[in-house]
């Protein structure tokens, strides 16, 4: 099982990333009653669109200036690729990223503009990679996206931040892919006040992390959703304990409900989510006021294609939340 | 009619207010080269501009038009207010065919010149914002970012005032799909 990072790891870290992140504003979302207290952490305002650079970034800083110089690798839906890509480039050495072949076209444009190398496979090798452990067998520096550590503690930074700006919040929704981010940010917003509220958060068409708390145990589910940023069928059986030990529930978002979000976030608060981005406030809408209390959302990036977006946008009968 | 008139651009406390952005901007960003403000009544731009020079004169501090409705620049060219002729655009948020008087000789004290943009550039940058920074902006919105893509405000740091992101759902889909909306 994981260990839950220190308050001193994620303080260390925080101090590390400075000059490369963005300390995101938390902006009260527009729509709705004013009583709403929502607010919005827009990581979509980090250099590569994704709270990913948090912790791919601290991960690859940690690495020894041999291990740098093999060079980089990890697995990605596209954000994570774009993260190490950047991180890459900046410290001068290579990056290459194992993406499925079905991920959107603007996250590979971005990863190569960023210097990286895209890797397309079909869909179940890049899950086979993972759990076989394949990169063992790969001359490079692999950063494992959801279980590196050092990934972990580098994306608490924004649990930090959270608690910085907003010391009263009662809720935070966390959209939930491998887990990376939720590992990292409930764990540094727990360290700081455990009574904080954490709500994971999936698309209801592919609750892996759900399945897993009713089974128990880790099950591997199907994945058919919008958000292909979270598009992950299974929660590795390291992190399963962890997370669940640090998840006060986790809450299904149906898709229709993604596609408003987005229409929401974009009317609203003129900001432009993809399907993941959209997940946590639209599982927030969906809590009465008075249980979730005082609320951050994470709005964690913003990679969608202009044709994807203009389909949300024109939709029959499209409405916002 | 009954009530306080607030004047939507000359008055002082309006002025004072948009002058915060310019503080806001000075503390994030100390060592910035320019400057741009979209650039309709003049209210936004003289306001950031008197904060920017008051603490640094230094900075570049320039406004910004469209080519469909550039006063400011033909007045700032013949020394005196002119009148133009417009041509209407889906920038609505600056763009009449006149300066007023009264804030020309504050703009021509405050400012650097006006940087005219082409409707063009203008529909570029409100795509590449929307796609590369994830942020909606109407026409005037992002008319200093298409001023700054251009070259028009030099090289070095420049901050572009995105001042606002009122734009209908049928236009920003036109320019998603890369057309004049």
């Amino acid at each position: 099982m994981i260990k839950r990072p220190s308050l001193n790891e994620f303080k260390a870290a925080a101090n590390n990333l400075e000059s490369i992140i963005v300390h995101t504003p938390l902006i009260p979302y527009r729509g709705g009653d004013n009583d709403a207290k929502i607010l919005l952490k827009p990581e979509i305002l980090q250099a590569v669109n994704s709270f990913k650079l948090r912790g791919v970034f601290n991960a690859v800083a940690s690495l020894s200036a041999e291990e740098k110089a093999k060079g980089v690798s990890t697995v990605s839906a596209g954000n994570t690729a774009q993260a190490l890509a950047w991180s890459a480039r900046y410290f001068g050495i290579s990056a290459r990223s194992i993406m499925p072949d079905t991920a959107p076209l603007p996250k590979i444009e971005a990863v190569k503009a960023y210097g990286g190398i895209p890797v397309l496979i079909p869909i179940s090798e890049v899950f086979r990679f993972l759990q076989e452990h394949l990169w063992e067998q790969e001359p490079y520096s692999f950063i494992h996206p959801w279980t590196n550590g050092q990934v972990l503690i580098g994306h608490g930074s924004l649990g930090l931040e959270i608690m910085d700006d907003a010391p009263d919040v009662d809720t935070v929704f966390i959209p939930v892919g491998g887990g990376g981010l939720l590992g990292g940010v409930g764990s540094a917003i727990k360290a700081v006040n455990p009574s904080v509220r954490i709500y994971a958060v999936e698309p209801e068409g592919c609750p892996s992390l759900r399945s897993a708390v009713d089974h128990g145990q880790p099950i591997t589910v199907e994945c058919k959703t919008i958000c292909d940023g979270v598009a992950v069928p299974y929660i590795t059986d390291e992190m399963f304990p962890f997370l669940n030990e640090l998840i006060d529930d986790v809450l299904l978002v149906p898709e229709r409900t993604v596609r408003a979000a987005i229409r929401s976030i974009l009317w609203h608060n003129k900001m432009l989510a993809e399907p993941a981005g959209a997940l946590a406030l639209a599982a927030a809408l969906q809590v009465p006021p008075t249980h979730r209390g005082k609320s951050v959302c994470l709005v964690t990036g913003g990679s969608i294609s202009s044709e994807l977006m203009m389909e949300i946008l024109q939709e029959e009968g499209g409405h916002v939340i | 009619m009954e009530g306080l008139f607030i004047h939507a651009f000359s008055d002082p406390d309006v002025m004072a207010g948009n002058g915060t952005i310019g503080l806001e901007i000075l503390e994030d960003l100390p060592d910035v080269n320019s400057v741009v403000i979209p650039y309709g009544g003049g209210g936004l731009s003289c306001g950031v501009a008197s904060a920017l020079r008051a603490l640094n004169p230094k900075i570049k501090v320039y406004a910004c038009e469209v080519e469909t409705a550039a006063p400011l620049a033909a007045s700032l060219n013949a020394g005196e207010p002119v009148e133009i002729s417009q041509t209407p655009s889906f920038v609505d948020g600056i763009g009449v065919h006149f300066v007023f008087p009264e804030m020309f000789s504050l703009a021509r004290q405050l400012l650097d010149g006006s940087l005219v943009t082409s409707l063009d550039g203008v529909v570029s940058a409100i795509k590449i914002m929307a796609e590369r920074n994830h942020v909606i902006a109407e026409g005037a919105g992002a008319a200093p970012v298409a001023a700054a893509l251009a070259g028009l405000a030099g090289a070095g740091k420049i901050v572009c005032v995105v001042s606002g992101g009122n734009i209908d759902a049928e236009k920003l889909a036109k320019i998603l799909g890369g057309d004049m909306p």
